[in-house]
């Protein structure tokens, strides 16, 4: 009887060793949840920083495309206005708005590099090429860190809702399943065709 | 005698678990991306040796920042941005403390070249550094079909900009997934659990055993088990193998296409 005390103690404690090792992995994955929120935050910042120097660039050699040059300006004033803290993060509601924000200020900026095609000296002005450069840089770090925060969220919830992992999560954390949001790709502009 | 088995069998079965646990399968899809060989990795064969010789020294110069060239003959349908990025990952270019390492990917056949620069470096080489050094130092090489030359004036420009000065930027947490586990060191840690679980069985039952005087000598004897074989004795640790110490990479850098 005694035999069976100890062999049961033993088991106790191992779990318990285990609980441990799950809620801490939960943890750290929470915590790389939140951390790669902010960086797809901070490279939407990123991006929204270099617009005014790019529309100012574009403004000196196309001043005619005003059209399309006050579609970025308001785009932009739109996304910057959505401040999501990485609290928002599991809001969908807000962190659609903000992707939406987001997309239609990629949509108006694709429309701009559009109109810059019509002028070849201003693509040949180095300023305007450095600051292409460099959007299309933050670009593709704003597709990198979304990637990443899609993943982030895929380790956390494939960890806590294994077992016993779930129950452990339930009843020793307040960490629960995280929504994976669709992240869209660039909303495509389909032309209306009127007739 | 038939419980001593029911109890080795659930000690089995739990190193087992236990072993199966430690080694999580990559779930990244990296089956198809080449192997990280030497500082040049030339698959598509459009280096020749005296080049490569060359290419080679310049990068092992600018150590401790770890700068690998690559050439690809199919970029698998991707556009060069998400190839480079998978495959700077996979090979952990670059110190992990530091993020300074960078991948000059060459695809002639997409005619796509890119210079995916790591998180440490970003200051150092920036998106506008990369896209000029692409602009200028390797496309007009890469138009007329010069494809070594072209690698080389890149390399040149690289070096010239890396003056060992590593810049922080933002940088996520790490997460320690993407480390692949070499094949000798699963089978020691497999064989390790495997006799730690073995002795701890064994210790339990001598503390378990009903007292003195057992003539039932169940067969364990702890001379019997062998020293524990350390799997590094197959291969040679002498040979210095040229691989990445897990820097990391957030998409920086530049590309271009001819």
């Amino acid at each position: 009887m005694k035999k069976l005390f100890f062999i049961l103690l033993i088991g106790v404690v191992l779990f318990g060793f285990y609980c441990v090792n799950v809620i801490n992995s939960l943890v750290l994955l929470d915590e790389n949840v939140k951390s790669s929120w902010s960086q797809v935050l901070n490279q939407y910042e990123r991006r929204a920083d270099l617009i005014p120097n790019l529309v100012n660039t574009v403004k000196g050699y196309a001043a005619h495309e005003e059209m399309v040059l006050t579609e970025v300006i308001e785009a932009r004033a739109k996304a910057t206005s959505i401040t999501l803290s990485a609290k928002d993060a599991t809001n969908p509601e807000m962190v659609a708005q903000l992707q939406s924000a987001q997309g239609d200020l990629s949509s108006a900026l694709s429309r701009l590099m559009v109109v810059v095609e019509k002028y070849p000296e201003l693509k040949a002005n180095e300023n305007f090429l450095s600051l292409q450069s460099q959007l299309e840089g933050t670009e593709n770090r704003i597709v990198v860190a979304r990637k990443d925060y899609v993943e982030a969220i895929k380790y956390f919830n494939i960890k806590i809702r294994k077992i016993p992992n779930n129950w452990i999560a339930k009843n020793f954390t307040d960490l629960t399943v995280k929504e994976s949001f669709s992240i869209e790709p660039q909303k495509q502009e389909v032309p209306v065709v009127q007739f | 005698m038939r419980k001593n088995i029911f109890l080795f069998l659930i000690f089995c079965f739990f190193s087992l678990t236990v072993w199966a646990n430690l080694f999580r399968p990559s779930i990244l899809g990296n089956e198809s991306l080449p192997t990280l060989t030497g500082r040049v990795v030339d698959n598509a064969g459009i280096l020749d040796v005296k080049t490569e010789n060359k290419i080679s020294a310049i990068l092992e110069s600018l150590e401790p920042d770890q700068v690998v060239v690559a050439t690809v003959s199919y970029l698998n349908g991707k556009e060069i941005e998400e190839y480079a990025l998978q495959l700077a990952r996979y090979w952990g270019i670059g110190e992990k403390e530091k993020d300074n390492g960078i991948l000059f990917l060459i695809a002639p056949n997409e005619r796509q070249t890119r210079i995916e620069v790591g998180y440490g470096l970003e200051g150092t080489l920036s998106d506008v550094l990369a896209h000029n050094i692409i602009r200028k130092k390797v496309l007009p090489y890469f138009k007329r079909g010069d494809y070594q030359n072209g690698i080389l004036s890149g390399v040149q420009a690289i070096a010239t900009h890396l003056n060992g000065s590593v810049v922080e930027s933002e940088k996520p947490i790490s997460l320690n997934k993407s480390e692949p586990m070499p094949l000798g060191i699963m089978i020691f840690l497999g064989i390790f659990v495997f006799f730690f679980v073995l002795i701890s069985f064994l210790i339990l039952k001598e503390i378990f055993s009903s007292g003195k005087g057992t003539k039932r000598r169940s067969g364990y004897n702890t001379h019997n088990i062998p020293s524990i074989n350390y799997g590094r004795s197959k291969r040679s640790s002498t040979r210095t193998v040229f691989r990445g110490r897990g820097g990391r990479f957030g998409g920086g850098g530049s590309s271009g296409r001819w």
